[in-house]
């Protein structure tokens, strides 16, 4: 390396660089803490990081996972709107999360507010709701396709004949089929949300409805103006993760449904799914996912502004 | 609202608050009954081979009780072996989680360093990241790695989940640094302070983020769907999804097969219920 002359002006540089000087200072002192996050950043960057960027990458190219893939531009992204199957998909996934997050909100606040109330009996209730919870939805999707039997002898058939109802072909129907994965999905899931809901009350402090009763507020009142207002944040976790758990529906559509009757339950994942280790369509199946991430982004973005906003 | 029995009792006769403590306690025991409903009809119909099945409950007693439905499964399928194999995953995943991702919360709560606010957020926006972007790239680099039908292919990738980072970050944040800067007067290491300081005063969290993960690892479907074709190294979820197609004629057996994959666990949950309802909904809490 050729050494170059002295220059008069580098004295004035060198206090340029001082402050410089303090970042890799600065630097070197984090560098011991990266060491300790090294562990988990690894698998954060091979298993996390490394997949989204690749997925996206993905997303500009077709091909499979026996033929490989070549590079054909925003192709996919053009398609996958004339694609009827995707948006079969997209809509299903959109009504059964509509049905599913609010019935689900609705009902296990209910619930949680009235287990709340009681002063026995409380934990056999608490233990009951759980047991759901426990398993994989593989068993109990074996266990509900039996209860869904369409045949007037079907269990649940039984069931709604007590009141009359006529004998329904619940996983067969395709007006029927998104409803019954509802009901099976809401059974699944909503103890995690009524538990949630009780954690969410236990964490109000009682002195402000003795206060308020103090004051002469009614049930009813105190009910809307201390636990409504309060339970904001609990309200604001199910909302988001409902919706971000919700688009996700797979398991339910695989083992009760495989998709059908016909496409009439096809969910986003579900497609996904089949597109790349089914279909060979591995650039396609990307381009849904990132679809999906995106969409998911933007609904958080949305029920965050929403409900802090109120 | 939690003092409303009481001030409706004041108000109201005492028919209504009779009428109103009947509301509280059987609306919640009804809806728990209605839960419990199908672990009702699964345990009876799995006492005997029941190739009609009848919509009567009454027909679901059996009438000559059997466990010839659960040894038929045991015999027929690699049922044991999915139960061990769900068993070493699950296990494994949560002891990986409970050092790696401890290490990493105390980190970012208790150290100030250059960039830490921005990869925290980066790594909390992970959990926002939908299964269906990182499982077709995951699945390339665990088949490029030859890891498809392996405990490592099935190990590995849930351990970038970033939960635990987040509930243990949460937790410790609210340790006392006087603790951590006291022994490290004292001349221990910063591994030193975190194997003998920080881990053992977190032992709650870790029980939670413990709880958390197997369950969590413990009903997993996708990935192990996807990562393992060879039915020796199925997990639970996988060999059951199949094993139902194969015994669709007998519906003692496929119940013996639900009831069978779901007792060990409800064994455990019954002796540590506190834990596990703490565990389950820890995230949210902590939120």
């Amino acid at each position: 390396m050729v050494r170059t002359f002295q220059n008069p002006i580098r004295g004035s540089l060198e206090i340029l660089r001082w402050p410089k000087m303090r970042v890799y200072r600065g630097l070197a002192k984090s560098v011991k803490w990266y060491m300790f996050l090294l562990p988990y950043m690894l698998f954060y960057f091979i298993f996390l990081a490394v997949p989204i960027i690749w997925s996206l990458i993905l997303s500009f190219q077709k091909g499979g996972l026996l033929a490989g893939t070549t590079f054909v531009g925003p192709k996919n992204y053009q398609v996958v709107w004339h694609d009827k199957l995707f948006i079969t998909a997209l809509r299903n996934t959109a009504y059964y999360t509509i049905l599913v997050v609010p019935s689900a909100m609705f009902f296990s606040l209910f619930l949680a507010l009235l287990i709340n109330q009681m002063q026995r009996f409380q934990n056999f209730v608490k233990v009951c709701i759980f047991l759901p919870l426990l398993s994989s939805a593989v068993p109990l999707a074996i266990v509900w396709k039996a209860l869904f039997i369409p045949e007037r002898e079907g269990p649940l058939n039984y069931l709604v004949g007590l009141v009359g109802i006529p004998p329904q072909n619940w996983l067969g129907s395709p007006m029927l089929v998104i409803p019954s994965i509802v009901i099976f999905e809401i059974w699944r899931g909503y103890g995690f949300w009524t538990l949630v809901f009780l954690g969410g009350l236990g964490t109000i402090p009682q002195v402000l409805y003795e206060a308020a009763e103090v004051d002469g507020a009614s049930p009813w009142e105190s009910f809307l103006h201390i636990t409504l207002p309060l339970l904001r944040p609990t309200f604001l976790f199910l909302a988001v993760m409902g919706v971000i758990w919700n688009f996700q529906l797979f398991d339910a559509v695989y083992m009760l449904t495989y998709g059908g009757p016909g496409n009439a339950s096809y969910s986003i994942v579900w497609y996904v799914y089949r597109n790349a280790f089914h279909f060979e369509k591995l650039g396609y199946a990307a381009t849904m996912g990132i679809l999906l991430l995106f969409m998911i982004l933007i609904l958080t973005g949305l029920q965050r502004k929403f409900i802090e906003i109120r | 609202m939690i003092n409303s029995n009481q001030t409706l009792g004041k108000n109201k006769t005492k028919a209504g608050n009779m009428l109103f403590k009947i509301l509280i306690y059987g609306i919640p025991i009804a809806i728990a009954l209605l839960t419990i409903f199908p672990f009702i009809f699964m345990t009876l119909v799995s006492l005997q081979h029941t190739y009609f099945l009848s919509g009567n409950p009454a027909r679901w007693i059996p009438r000559k009780p059997t466990i010839d439905t659960f040894f038929h499964i045991i015999r027929e399928s690699n049922f044991l072996r999915w139960t061990l194999n769900s068993l070493i995953v699950a296990t494994a995943v949560t002891l990986l989680v409970v050092f790696i991702h401890s290490l990493a919360g105390y980190i970012f709560a208790k150290k100030d360093f250059q960039g830490r606010n921005l990869i925290f957020t980066l790594i909390l926006a992970g959990i926002m990241v939908p299964r269906a972007v990182t499982i077709i790239p995951a699945f390339l680099i665990i088949r490029d790695l030859h890891l498809l039908n392996s405990y490592p292919g099935l190990i590995l990738p849930p351990l970038a989940l970033p939960i635990g980072v987040f509930l243990m970050r949460q937790f410790m944040y609210a340790l006392p640094s006087e603790l951590v800067d006291a022994a490290k007067i004292d001349g221990c290491s910063e591994l030193g302070v975190f194997w003998r300081i920080v881990l053992p005063l977190s032992k709650p969290a870790l029980a939670v983020l413990g709880i958390y993960t197997f369950m969590e690892q413990w009903r997993d479907f996708l990935w192990p769907l996807v990562v393992v074709t060879k039915d020796t190294m199925k997990t639970l979820p996988v060999g059951l999804s199949i094993f139902h197609t194969e015994f669709r004629t007998d519906y003692g057996i496929q119940m013996a097969g639900v009831l069978l994959s779901i007792l060990p666990i409800l064994m455990v949950f019954l002796f540590f219920q506190k834990y596990f309802i703490k565990g389950l909904t820890a995230g949210a809490l902590k939120g």
